[in-house]
């Protein structure tokens, strides 16, 4: 079996062959799984109004029912689909449970509508989907090129010498390993398919 | 590449977007989520029942509604199938089919927070129940296994 994933160097590795890896029991690719798909998860939870503590227990259940199914993924590519549908459903339960309130068809929109704050979600459907094909891409890059163009959207900026200093990227090489991260994050598939789908519909008579 | 030299900007800007709110808790929910590959299950012999039915996501059938609103939950393995209902305070449980053995109820890292006979009808019951991450760990004389991970 070939070694899977990078050994000092940076590659990006195929979901496929992480998710393979991790259900063998490898407890890299398992690291490198959650690194990739931690902020979409997170992201995908942030409309709920959950305490701290709820979310982090629905994050937890999350993977944690992901480490027992790993083996029966039968599409590794849909994994981030997997992540977001089990994310979503935990945190209606948890959503609702807080609200003391029972639905009496979860199924109504109007009700799913009920448990996510009115800013992200109801409002704006179109931006959350966005969001989560962005994150989506996010994951597709090397483990490096995720983790500069992380630091670099933090709000307030960190610094370059720090962001250096924690990526290992040199000053100088951190405008053209950007650029080379963001051309790569504009081809992920989750992007092409967003531009697709916004092109597509702009071209469809109104 | 750069047909639209903006392109990759607002690219850089949406992302920084996507990302907000996101960085708060992710070191401390990774940090969980790689602890927890360590004491995953290795067992060969003990089953996974998977979450098969969950009244709190799915249209109610009518075999499984509760009218009091409790939550129903069916875990499912091939020949055999766990029925949890989370009451408020505590919860209720059969095995199909019928047969006896214990219930224990496992927390992240696998610390065992509570256990409950099965009696021959295959019933069980575990009062009280604790809020939090849990899985049950279901042993009867002829099969042992672990139900998929909720939170109650």
């Amino acid at each position: 079996m070939g070694e899977p994933r990078r050994a000092g160097g940076d590659v990006e590795t195929d979901v496929t062959v992480l998710v393979k890896a991790a259900a063998l029991g490898d407890a890299a690719a398992w690291a490198e799984i959650v690194d990739r798909y931690n902020r979409l998860l997170i992201k995908v939870l942030l409309p709920y109004r959950l305490t701290s503590g709820e979310l982090e227990d629905v994050a937890q259940t999350v993977w944690l029912r992901l480490i027992e199914h790993l083996g029966e993924l039968r599409e590794p590519r849909a994994l981030p689909c997997w992540i977001i549908t089990t994310a979503r459903r935990e945190a209606t339960y948890v959503a609702s449970r807080s609200a003391r309130m029972l639905p009496s068809d979860p199924q109504d929109p109007t009700w799913s509508a009920q448990l996510v704050s009115d800013e992200d979600f109801d409002t704006d459907l179109v931006r959350a989907e966005r969001h989560e094909a962005l994150l989506e891409g996010l994951a597709t890059l090397t483990v490096r090129q995720r983790q500069l163009l992380v630091l670099l959207s933090e709000d307030p900026p960190v610094p370059y010498a720090e962001i250096s200093r924690r990526t290992g990227i040199a000053m100088g090489a951190i405008g053209p390993t950007r650029a080379r991260a963001l051309e790569r994050l504009r081809a992920a598939p989750s992007i092409r398919a967003l531009r697709a789908g916004v092109e597509e519909s702009g071209r469809r008579p109104r | 590449m750069s047909e639209r030299p903006g392109d990759i900007e607002d690219l850089a800007r949406d992302l920084a977007d996507a990302l907000r709110g996101t960085g708060a808790l992710s070191e401390a929910i990774a940090a969980k989520a790689i602890e927890a590959f360590t004491w995953r299950s290795i067992d060969d012999e003990l089953l996974t029942a998977g979450l098969l039915f969950d009244s709190a996501h799915e249209a109610q059938p009518v075999a499984t509604r509760d009218d009091d609103g409790n939550r129903v939950l069916v875990f499912a393995t091939d020949l055999r199938t766990v029925e949890v209902e989370v009451l408020p305070d505590r919860v209720v449980g059969q095995f199909s089919p019928p047969s006896a053995g214990t219930v224990e109820v496992e927390a992240p890292q696998g610390e065992i927070v509570a256990t409950a006979e099965v009696d021959d009808l295959g019933f069980f019951m575990i009062d009280p129940i604790r809020t939090g991450v849990v899985r049950l760990r279901c042993s009867t004389s002829t099969t042992r296994l672990v139900t998929d991970w909720v939170r109650l």
